[in-house]
């Protein structure tokens, strides 16, 4: 048995055993600074997923009972909840989110214009579309409307002697001789501190708003309409900005500082919000 | 002539010159114009009360959405969230319409409700509205989901939302930070690579600390980074997948390799490399690794920064004797000085997503600053001013800044301001940390 051992374990093999070892213990051998795998140590931090889902299963809000023309709101704590709309079933998700459906369109107000009208001193406002009369037209020719006095007319004739009352207001102005310098002015000074532009934000100076809004008698707004709707609408600094100055239209009111009896000179006013200079 | 005939011929001309007249002279058919030039300039007061959810678990979740929605608007300066002890409507109902009277009340000018529900599945569904108060109308309504733990990326996706509707710019809140965290005394100072949410939640190391991190930059397509890592014998430029945690390196070169900065589109990334005293950028494909020597000039030539469509490239150089701007094509022809002259030194180009504006740091007499220009070098305008200001690096809508700011003595922190100026803050995360990198928006 000792000779076959002995036998066996000749130089060679002996040389053999040890390259092998050699071998495999060079595996095991790290190069310094070559492979940056081995060098660097880092953990991975994933981002987790958020999955959109579509928005088919909002609900469209209920309308609540808005009373447009309440200078005060009834407190009606608790006391008018809305009935549920209609469950409807789970879309399978989708991969992006879309815009939930508008609440249903408000119920119109219930203003009776005609009825307010009536009760107010002259001048009555005038119907959209008059019929034709000749004898009043023929007086109209006889007896032009006349300015009226005191600061109006002076301002109507001489134009705007602030930079506010720029001209493209001074036509409109002159017009709506009715109005007088103060109230314009009081308007101005109303809107001013409800108009809150965003002038942070990339296109701001360029921003230029139109809204027409048509008033009652008592000087609340019937509607406002962002007469440049179509194109701001499609661009997102626009339409924000748009909303903004819808907004403050809306908290002007009620537009007390107007006279009554001048109502058919006001009954439809334009503001022009002008970035431009309150971003300046 | 028939009786009809004769009115036509002689009233009804005279009938419709009356009308003309008359209706010239009628006050009553021309809206009043008023023009309104000036404006009050402030922070959009918004209520968001706590979401509603039907049973305990979603009532927390609700009021931790609120929570974050609220701190992410009110960081970005456009919005000041009212106090929910001033609610007067509680309970909402997403379903619903607010009391809309409720809201003028305490003058909020725009509202976010929500709800959160646990699906079957498990998942959280989250949905919300956004309302103009005073309009009386929906301006936005979207449902997120996900699972559970992934609330706060909801809240953050909502803030998106609500910034973008209200502001009309994009949105910036989910979003990451990759940044280096400094601790320990400054002699043996320790820099790990470390992220966190914009709003310094989730803060996370992604090294150890055993060698020293320096410039990371956030590919603007994916989670993946390209940053320099220096140890005592070796300064070499890595790329990172945060997700994965699988990194390499760009490559070995002869000289000290650094500031890497990714193309737009992912694929290469310019670097500077140093090699006696002259250092040069040089742009390397990350598919083929071949790299390309952007500039040969005997100055020093760093920070390259592509334009976002990555036909240009802003860099660094004191060729013309100090530190100043300069913009050339991406393959290095047509370099030209942006930075006007004699006003300081500009060093740190940052090319905003948005291509407007080139975000710097200037030094000036013995201030630093951080501003930013257009990329024809016109309408500089200085942000912040400091004793040490430096590093600045976009959010992804390009009208916010992240930067690092030190003060005498005292260790570094990261400050974000936005592109006015006007609101500059110490962000949200409570340690030392420099060299901040913005991640483009999850997905």
């Amino acid at each position: 048995m000792d000779r076959v051992r002995s036998a066996n374990l000749t130089p060679a093999l002996i040389a053999s055993a040890a390259l092998h070892v050699a071998a495999v213990g060079a595996g095991f051998i790290v190069w310094p600074h070559d492979t940056p795998t081995v060098l660097m140590k880092a953990s991975a931090v994933p981002v987790t997923i958020v999955t959109s889902a579509p928005v088919a299963d909002i609900r469209p809000a209920v309308e609540a009972d808005v009373q447009e023309t309440a200078a005060v709101p009834e407190p009606t704590p608790e006391a008018v909840p809305a009935p549920p709309a209609p469950v409807q079933a789970a879309p399978a998700p989708a991969p992006t989110p879309k815009v939930a459906p508008a609440p249903a369109p408000k119920p119109k107000p219930t203003l009776d214009l005609d009825a307010l009208a009536a009760n107010l001193p002259k001048p009555k406002p005038q119907p959209r579309r008059p019929a034709l009369d000749l004898e009043a037209l023929a007086a109209n020719v006889r007896t032009p409307p006349q300015p009226r006095a005191g600061p109006t007319r002076a301002n109507a004739a001489q134009g705007p002697a602030r930079v506010e009352t720029d001209t493209k207001a001074r036509p409109a102005v002159g017009a709506a001789q009715g109005l007088s310098g103060s109230e314009i002015d009081a308007l101005r000074s109303k809107l001013i501190k409800l108009w809150n532009p965003n002038c942070g934000v990339e296109g701001a100076a360029n921003v230029l708003i139109r809204v027409e809004m048509r008033l009652t008698p008592d000087g609340r707004v019937i509607e406002a309409v962002d007469l440049d709707a179509d194109k701001n609408q499609s661009h997102p600094v626009l339409s924000a900005a748009s909303a903004r100055a819808l907004s403050a239209v809306a908290r002007g009111q009620p537009y007390s500082e107007l006279s009554r009896d001048t109502y058919a000179f006001w009954r439809d006013i334009i503001f022009t919000f002008n970035a431009r200079d309150a971003c300046r | 002539m028939r009786p009809g005939s004769l009115f036509a011929a002689l009233i009804l001309p005279f009938a419709l010159a009356l009308a003309v007249l008359s209706g010239s002279a009628s006050p009553a058919t021309a809206a009043v114009e008023v023009n309104i030039n000036q404006g009050n300039v402030e922070p959009l007061p918004i209520a968001i009360p706590p979401f509603a959810g039907r049973d305990q678990r979603s009532q927390n979740v609700g009021a931790q959405l609120a929570q974050v929605i609220s701190s992410n608007l009110q960081r970005s300066g456009f919005f000041r969230p009212l106090d929910p002890n001033s609610f007067i409507e509680r309970n909402l109902d997403v379903s619903v319409q607010p009391k809309f009277e409720d809201w003028k009340v305490i003058n909020a000018q725009a509202l976010v409700n929500g709800s959160v529900t646990t699906e079957a599945d498990g998942r959280l569904r989250v949905d919300f509205r956004i309302w103009d108060v005073y309009n009386g109308q929906q301006l936005q309504g979207l449902q997120f989901l996900s699972t559970p733990e992934n609330w706060r990326r909801i809240a953050h996706k909502i803030s998106d939302v609500v910034y973008k509707r209200l502001t009309g710019e994009e949105g910036y809140f989910d979003t990451r930070i990759v940044f280096v965290a400094e601790s320990g005394p400054k002699t043996a100072r320790v820099k790990r690579l470390a992220i966190m949410d914009q709003d310094g939640a989730n803060p996370s190391y992604l090294t150890d600390g055993s060698y020293m991190v320096m410039t990371p930059r956030f590919s603007t397509t994916d989670q993946e980074i390209t940053y320099m890592a220096l140890r005592a014998d070796s300064a070499r430029v890595y790329l990172f997948n945060i997700e994965t945690a699988r990194q390499e390196t760009i490559g070995d070169f002869p000289g000290v390799v650094f500031a890497p900065r990714f193309s737009p589109d992912g694929a290469k990334v310019a670097f500077s490399v140093d090699r006696a005293g002259n250092s040069d950028v040089y742009l390397m494909d990350l598919r083929s690794r071949q790299s390309t020597r952007l500039t040969n000039d005997p100055s020093i030539d760093t920070s390259p920064s592509f334009s976002p469509d990555g036909t240009r490239i802003a860099f660094n150089s004191d060729r013309g004797g100090s530190p100043q701007l300069y913009v050339m094509n991406a393959d290095g022809s047509g370099a030209r000085r942006i930075s006007p002259p004699g006003s300081g030194r500009y060093t740190t180009p940052v090319w905003s997503p948005k291509g407007d504006f080139i975000a710097f740091t200037k030094q000036t007499g013995g201030q630093f600053h951080i501003g930013v220009m257009r990329p024809d070098g016109s309408d500089e305008r200085i942000l912040t001013t400091s004793y040490l200001d430096e590093g600045p690096t976009w959010a992804p809508n390009g009208r916010v800044l992240m930067f690092f700011r030190e003060t005498e003595g005292g260790a570094s922190r990261l400050w974000t301001v936005d592109i006015s100026g006007r609101n500059a803050q110490l962000a949200p995360y409570p340690s030392a940390g420099s060299d901040p990198a913005w991640s483009p928006l999850l997905k």
